[in-house]
């Protein structure tokens, strides 16, 4: 324990969460036998019940309380009814073509919340920021998202409702997430859904059901072990009788190339 | 305290009830929000951190048990912890001082504000205030800012090796005059 001093030095940046991966394993050793250290640790931890009451209370932003909510249940896992519906069928059906690493053209990186701000849909000053943002952050190694495509739907029928949605192709870490924001939908009856299908050729494959709010909002996040922009085509959205179609048989209602 | 306790709430939340979170939200938004805000001070941020926040607690990602303490308490870890976290992110820009208060300053009450915290923070705040500044200021860039021990060190002009004895020190006499403060408060 020749090092006992330096380790216990640093307990503030683990404290603050500034340490590598590394040095943060030491000091968690260290932690083990360092009875002081642990004390320290202990009422440092215990300042959340006192110190966040010296901040001046402000009053949060105009609409945060719906862009918030509204973020948090677009995070919601696509609504199930049978263990055939695992939205990972997509993410099984793996590519049997060129590396991942292989992507195409322009390519942003955008912070982490990136793929749920998009969420928000139609609000470009966030959008607009978060571009702007983006170059601040391409250095910082840690969980950016990459967003690999972003494309707007277009309506494919003659509905009333005139449905818009957008889709956000969204690399984080290992994982790519395909974001997908509509609106103007129009009221589901008993079990339909409206589902998100990738078409590689001709070949639908099932990625994300969602239903829509009551003002005919709907999102839904589906994860992809991989995706290679030259394997999907097309992304559509169908309004289907329930969430078993493993094939569209409802009619298409928005569509894009890809 | 009125209406369902916390854990009631945390624990419909478990069970996907979004009037809980919603319910959870309204009690905690401006206390999360106030603390981001203090912590980034950047209104776009704080958001951000308020939403991360309620992303993680809506999908579980870290779980609350009643051995863990007070859920305020909880939930206020994970604020810093995730607003640390942006803090991070952003320290490549330049750093603002923070020590008078800006325009957001807002004395208008809500009905939302809960006695205990009211409380809270006027005892908390006359402590604070009883500090000495330099004592302020370190507990700011330590706790607040989240800075590196570097950086306090850079920030304050104190040597390294004792930044860690001042951070104490401060702390110590934060605790007494807590202390004295809660004991008037009672008495
Ligand atoms: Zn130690």
């Amino acid at each position: 324990m020749a090092n006992h001093g330096a380790d216990c030095d640093l307990i503030i940046d683990y404290f603050n969460g500034h340490l590598s991966r590394e040095e943060k394993a030491v000091f968690e050793d260290h932690l083990e036998n360092c009875a002081e250290c642990r004390a320290e640790l202990a009422e440092w931890n215990g300042l959340i019940e006192d110190l966040p009451y010296d901040s001046e209370p402000v009053t949060p932003p105009e609409g945060m309380k719906e862009r918030v909510l509204s973020a948090v249940f677009a995070e919601e896992e696509p609504k199930q009814h049978s263990a055939s519906a695992e939205p990972t069928l997509i993410g099984n059906a793996k590519t049997n073509s060129s590396s991942p690493s292989k992507r195409s053209s322009a390519k942003w990186v955008l912070p982490a919340a990136a793929a749920l701000l998009l969420s928000l849909g139609g609000n470009a000053f966030l959008y607009n920021e978060l571009q702007q943002q983006s170059t601040e952050l391409t250095q910082s190694q840690e969980t950016v998202d990459e967003l690999l495509q972003y494309v707007t739907l277009s309506p494919t029928g003659e509905s009333d409702e005139n449905p818009t949605a957008s889709a956000s192709i969204v690399r984080t870490g290992s994982q790519v997430n395909v974001v997908i924001n509509a609106s103007s939908l129009g009221p589901l009856a008993n079990d339909e859904v409206y589902q998100v299908w990738l078409i590689e050729g001709e070949s639908p494959k099932r990625a994300g059901t969602f239903i829509a709010s009551e003002s005919g909002a709907g999102a839904v996040v589906f994860t992809l072990d991989e995706f290679n922009s030259e394997q999907w085509n097309q992304i559509a959205i169908s309004h289907e009788p329930d969430a078993q179609s493993e094939t569209p048989e409802g009619e298409v209602i928005l569509a894009s190339e890809l | 305290m009125s209406g369902p306790q916390d854990i009631e709430l945390y624990q419909q939340v478990l069970q996907r009830d979004k009037n809980a979170l919603e319910s959870l939200y309204d009690r905690y938004q401006k206390l999360i929000y106030s603390f981001s805000y203090r912590m980034t001070k950047d209104t776009t941020l704080a958001e951000e951190v308020v939403q991360e926040v309620f992303i993680k607690l809506w999908n579980s990602h870290s779980s609350y048990s009643e051995e863990k303490g007070k859920f305020s308490s909880w939930l206020l870890t994970m604020t810093r912890n995730t607003a640390l976290d942006h803090l991070r992110k952003q320290s490549s820009k330049p750093a603002v001082e923070f020590e008078e208060r800006d325009s957001l300053r807002e004395t208008a009450e809500t009905p939302s504000d809960l006695l205990e915290e009211k409380e809270k923070k006027l005892l908390i705040r006359r402590s604070v205030q009883k500090l000495k500044k330099e004592q302020r200021h370190i507990i700011e860039l330590f706790y607040f800012q989240g800075l590196t021990h570097e950086k306090i060190s850079h920030r304050t002009g104190l040597p390294l090796g004792t930044v860690k004895g001042r951070i104490r020190l401060a702390l110590k006499h934060l605790k007494t005059y807590i202390h004295e403060e809660g004991g008037k408060a009672n008495g």
